[in-house]
């Protein structure tokens, strides 16, 4: 595309140069110059010499580029001939004159000098002629290799910096292929550090091959340290895009979750949390200066809960751990919010440590299950304590928790489906007041599933019968092979019951004949048929229910 | 990130900065001895 406008910017450019002194000798390199000038060269000589704007019309970026080769070959003849080179014995067509024009992009544009102590050097080596000034040439490449050095590193440094701080962002957002890119990054560093050291023996040899006064050589191993680099730069260019693609789709998902900040109310909450965080550090836990989080492995936190029982047999301080442990599997397990709201002013301190120790529990547990048989097995825990919590925390839990006592699931399977409700848009927030029967009452917010959602999804009729006016129920004590709660509408005519579940799924009860109920439907009934407990019209609604995935039960 | 990771990383970019400045000295190097020349 460029080359088209190649011969007229040629014309132009020799109106201008062809009357100045010397370019009598320039014209012979000039000549074999323009004949490596491709699109290519083009394009890179014009994107490195010009400005953006410029380069958006091609003739007139043409007509820069080779304007200044033209400046520079004059120049380079001048510096020749300065240096007492007979400008004769140079064979202008021997040069290289592609990788002559690459490394010419390399050099500061507004460095003409340099360009043409570049050549000059070029046409030296040529001509193997004794240099004085002309020896500067190499002094250009050595500025070219040593920026170029410069460069890599300042971008590979820049990319490892920006993956490191993308990863952080995925593990903040839980992204589901942060493991994966952890270990890619791993490997990456690794293999930067040994492109590193295999640049910086090219670069060590380089100096000494300098203080040999054997300059080409010095600048061809400096060459090949650029090599390695750009070739290290190219690795980590892939892995850096994937994690800042992965960090662009969660931000769009919004999957941060609020971090909880540790904090104490009073200097002795201080001193106290203090020798926690000093506790969590010594079994492996950490303080995460991004999130104002503390983390730690779950293991750590267990026997932290188990020492400080053994160091403060005072039951509170024991409940406390263990609301704080369980808080914290419950959320490790499921996700969605099980947030411990304090009540009760006098009593400030349980709550902020129940709150830290949730916080550095979010992370990283190596296997909620285990854990959790775990502390079934301890005899330490003190079976009143756990009866206490049974009818607190646990009775407001007992299914979630069901699950994973009777049936065992994978936790991944667990966190899959955690991760999936906790988006769920049936879903809404409701506070439940529990009383314990030892210690104050608090409140423990729940996400349930949502009757509104519900009346959307029946466009606020019922699917049976057609009337519009519901009861509503929502239930907190679920079956036991439920994994959590159910919310419930009742059409006050037909008593077909609407049972959403927290994963969303949605049942329609219908009455059976069998029952009181049915028999009152009947009496209803215009039809009166006996063998069935609705109207046709309403068996017909019921069986169209079915083709939207609902599971249609009765009522027994 | 876990701390080992960041060590890790730390420990590559003092690596690549060291290069920078030993690229410098054989330029250094280099200028002097063609102006020796």
């Amino acid at each position: 595309m460029l080359t088209k406008y190649l011969r007229d910017a040629i014309d132009k450019a020799l109106d201008k140069v062809s009357g100045e002194a010397g370019w009598i000798y320039a014209e012979p390199a000039f000549e074999e110059l323009v004949k490596s000038l491709d699109n290519e060269t083009l394009e890179l000589l014009a994107s490195s010499w010009m400005p953006r704007t410029l380069r958006s019309r091609p003739s007139e970026a043409v007509e820069h580029v080779v304007e200044k080769l033209a400046k520079v070959l004059l120049l380079a003849v001048d510096i020749l001939e300065k240096s007492g080179v007979d400008l004769h014995r140079v064979d202008w067509v021997a040069i290289d004159w592609r990788t002559a024009l690459e490394e010419l992009a390399d050099i500061d544009p507004r460095n003409t000098a340099a360009m043409a102590r570049k050549i000059a050097g070029l046409a030296a080596e040529q001509a193997a002629v004794p240099l004085t000034d002309v020896d500067r040439g190499l002094e250009a490449s050595i500025d070219v290799m040593s920026e170029q050095v410069s460069q890599q590193i300042d971008m590979l440094s820049q990319l490892l910096r920006d993956i490191s701080d993308g990863l952080e962002e995925l593990r903040r957002h839980r992204v589901p292929t942060y493991e994966m890119l952890r270990e890619r990054f791993l490997k990456a560093v690794e293999a930067v550090a040994e492109r590193g050291e295999k640049a910086a023996e090219k670069v060590e040899e380089a100096h000494e091959t300098a203080f040999a006064g054997e300059m080409a050589e010095a600048v061809k191993m400096l060459r090949e340290a650029v090599g390695d680099l750009k070739k290290a730069v190219e690795d980590v260019k892939r892995l850096a895009e994937e994690v800042a693609k992965g960090v662009e789709e969660a931000r769009k998902e919004k999957r941060v979750e609020a971090p909880i900040k540790v904090y104490g109310e009073t200097a002795a909450e201080n001193i106290y949390l203090e020798r926690i965080l000093i506790d969590f550090t010594a079994l492996g836990g950490g303080y995460d200066p991004v999130s104002g989080e503390f983390l730690a492995p779950l293991t750590a936190i267990w026997s932290l809960a188990k020492r400080n029982y053994g160091a403060y047999p005072d039951l509170f301080r024991a409940i406390k751990m263990w609301l704080a442990l369980n808080r914290a599997l419950y959320n490790r397990v499921f996700g969605f919010s099980w947030g411990f709201i304090r009540i009760d002013e006098n009593e400030p301190e349980w709550l902020s440590r129940a709150e830290q120790i949730h916080s550095i529990a979010m992370r990283k547990s190596p296997d909620v299950m285990d854990m959790l048989r775990d502390i079934e097995r301890e005899a330490d825990v003190p079976r009143y304590l756990y009866s206490l919590l049974d009818g607190a925390i646990y009775r407001a839990t007992r299914t979630a928790y069901g699950v994973i006592k009777g049936e065992p699931v994978p936790v991944k399977e667990l966190e899959k489906i955690a991760r999936e409700v906790a988006r769920a848009p049936w879903l809404k927030t409701v506070a439940v007041w529990i009383s314990p029967p030892i210690g104050r009452p608090y409140i423990v917010e729940l996400t349930i599933p949502s009757t509104d959602y519900l009346k959307k999804a029946i466009k606020g009729v019922c699917q049976i019968c057609g009337a519009s006016r519901f009861s509503e129920k929502e239930l907190y004590s679920p079956a036991a092979a439920s994994w959590a709660y159910r919310s419930v509408l009742t059409c006050e005519n037909c008593l077909t019951n609407y049972v959403i579940y927290a994963d969303g799924s949605i049942e329609v009860q219908i009455p059976t004949r069998d029952t009181e109920l049915w028999r009152g439907l009947w009496e209803r009934n215009p039809m009166k048929d006996p063998t069935k407990p609705f109207a046709a019209k309403w068996i017909d609604n019921a069986e169209k229910l079915r083709g939207r995935g609902w599971r249609i039960t009765s009522i027994t | 990130m876990p701390e080992d990771i960041n060590r890790k990383l730390e420990e590559v970019l003092r690596n690549l900065e060291n290069i920078k400045r030993r690229v410098k000295r054989v330029r250094d190097t280099l200028v002097k001895k063609s102006r020796e020349m």
